[in-house]
């Protein structure tokens, strides 16, 4: 049969898996290198300026996504009396302030509490709850850090998809081939090979993960969270008063809610959690601190795989 | 190298400590510039790295020396040194500073800024080595600081003034005129801090420092841990009357208050001193 005799259809099966394995290993550190170098962000745009007045929105959202940042809506509502949280439930406080003094996003937020009645968290976090509520805000944010190039829009990831699929094409049509030929030739012993594939679809889905930073955004947080580390001691420590500073909101903002465990504020941080949402932009719970999703959330951040 | 009458005038700054590292920051406005101490800089962690990344960005600085130990008789530390030209190369700033003072001898560190006495033989030892850290570091100009001297040395040839003249005018170096170590020399030496002022050489001085003292059994001390006193505000006024200084640094090591209560001290100084030239 054509096809049937070359240097790969005649190399004993042991040899085969050697050099499939060896095959698989430079292709894929190849298409690790690839998928970094595509990144350009950090490399053509330089590192973003550090802002004079950092914001605790922007912030939250580029490291943890939607959640994050309606986390922190809520906080600021909380912080500044419009809202009061019982428990698991918030609500509209007896006399809030005027609306108009609250910056857009937390004006349009506040807007999602109704006049005597109570949400709870799971409203609130909830797919049809606030960051629904805040979607064309969120969706002016998404762009600003796109168009940034903090996050990844989407020719980045129509290029990783044709990375990766040339992968897939190099290694699963090598491996078909070989089991072809091999069943071709009256051989039934495959086993290892459809394992191997397997290992390539692991290795597909692994570097399939889209991150959300790009590397210019990495770079961006990382700064940030280096330079204010030292508000996660000052609220630990209420080194100053913590239901009105405005630098709760930029600590929160930078590290996630963790660092409010223990603090005035520790009922927030304990129920004011997220349902668990596997989908990309719903934010990695309390608080993926210093390393966002990056390199794996710790613990408390499951869920997490699809961040970045 | 930059003449110093050429030498940007970077308004009025802190003396960088870590625990307002963040106020510092949320607060820019009330910060023209940042003194930064070199030593902490040096081969620094990657903290530390991203710290003075992120100050240079925001901030002009100026690096601030401890231990080049400019009057040791035995020369200067090749190391130190290089590592100091290293971090100026890192920021590319305006100028640099140093203390006219002793902190190894014999190879040892003493860990204290020790005062030099008023000697020709001094001012030769200190005109030798910044001759050999102008070949390491060229282009930066390096302007010196007048420390606190608890006790007068034997043997001195020069009154102090004279000496910072000799060495100023030997060297052509600026002068960083720390006005409460001169407000405390002349209370504990018995001197008049203004007549000490006009015995210098005012062109040289590119900028002050400035801070509170304490006393401690009659003695002042520069403890940079209380508020600037009314004598030294008094003292920055008289620089004032007389030269335009290029900058000036609250130094406040102990004791750190809120930022606020710099902040003020700050904008009090930016009153007499005027802040930054518009770029």
């Amino acid at each position: 049969m054509d096809g049937m005799n070359n240097l790969i259809a005649d190399m004993p099966g042991r040899s085969f898996l050697g050099f499939y394995i060896l095959v698989g290993v430079a292709s894929t550190l190849f298409l690790y290198f690839l998928l970094k170098r595509a990144d350009r962000s950090l490399a053509d745009g330089g590192r973003r300026q550090f802002p004079e007045e950092p914001d605790p929105y922007e912030i939250a959202y580029l490291r943890g996504g939607e959640q994050e940042l309606v986390r922190v809506a809520v906080l600021e509502l909380i912080q500044r009396g419009y809202l009061e949280q019982k428990s698991h439930k918030v609500s509209r406080t007896s006399n809030p302030p005027d609306g108009a003094h609250l910056e857009p996003i937390a004006r349009v937020a506040f807007e999602y509490f109704p006049l005597m009645k109570e949400r709870t968290s799971g409203e609130i976090f909830g797919r049809a709850g606030l960051r629904l509520h805040l979607k064309s805000v969120i969706a002016d944010l998404d762009h600003k850090l796109k168009k940034n190039r903090l996050l990844f829009n989407d020719m980045d990831s129509e290029h990783r998809v044709i990375l990766l699929a040339a992968f897939a094409v190099v290694m699963f049509g090598l491996g078909f081939y070989k089991i072809m030929v091999a069943l071709n030739k009256g051989y039934s012993n495959i086993l290892f090979l459809i394992l191997l594939m397997f290992g390539v679809g692991g290795v597909i889905y692994v570097l399939g993960i889209k991150p959300r930073r790009t590397q210019r955004g990495q770079d961006y947080l990382e700064r940030l969270q280096a330079a204010f580390n030292g508000l996660v001691a000052s609220v630990q420590r209420e080194t100053f008063p913590i239901m009105e500073d405005t630098r709760v909101l930029l600590a929160v903002g930078l590290f996630g809610t963790n660092i409010l465990d223990g603090t005035l504020l520790t009922d927030f941080h304990s129920k004011m959690v997220p349902a668990p949402d596997r989908s990309h932009g719903g934010g990695c719970g309390g608080g993926c601190g210093g390393d966002g999703c990056g390199g794996g959330c710790g613990g408390g951040c499951g869920g997490c795989g699809g961040c970045g | 190298m930059t003449a110093l009458a050429d030498l940007p005038r970077l308004g009025v700054g802190l003396g960088f400590r870590e625990p307002h590292r963040e106020d510092i920051l949320l607060r820019r406005g009330d910060v023209d510039f940042l003194e930064i101490i070199a030593d902490h800089y040096m081969a620094p962690n990657a903290e530390k790295s991203v710290e003075l990344d992120v100050l240079a960005e925001v901030f002009p600085l100026v690096p601030h020396g401890l231990n080049l130990s400019l009057g040791s008789a035995e020369g200067i530390d090749e190391a130190y040194l290089n590592d100091f030209a290293e971090l100026i190369e890192r920021i590319r700033p305006p100028w640099w500073s140093e203390h006219i003072a002793f902190t190894r001898a014999g190879g040892v560190e003493i860990g204290h800024l020790s005062p030099l006495p008023f000697t020709h033989e001094a001012v030769d030892a200190v005109c030798q080595n910044i001759e050999r850290v102008r070949r390491v570091i060229p282009s930066t100009p390096l302007i010196l600081e007048n420390i606190t001297y608890p006790l007068a040395l034997p043997g001195a040839e020069l009154s102090e003034a004279e000496f910072l003249r000799a060495i100023a005018e030997s060297t052509g170096c600026g002068l960083l005129l720390d006005i409460t170590n001169v407000y405390v020399n002349s209370g504990n030496h018995g001197y008049d801090a203004i007549e000490f002022l006009d015995s210098l050489p005012l062109d040289n001085v590119v900028q002050l420092h400035f801070v509170g003292v304490e006393e401690r059994d009659g003695c002042l001390m520069d403890s940079h841990a209380r508020p600037t006193p009314e004598p030294v505000w008094s003292l920055m006024e008289a620089v004032a009357e007389r030269i335009e200084v290029r900058g000036a640094i609250l130094e406040r090591d102990e004791n750190l208050p809120a930022f606020g209560e710099l902040a003020e001290e700050l904008e009090r100084a930016r009153s007499i001193l005027g802040g930054r030239a518009a770029a």
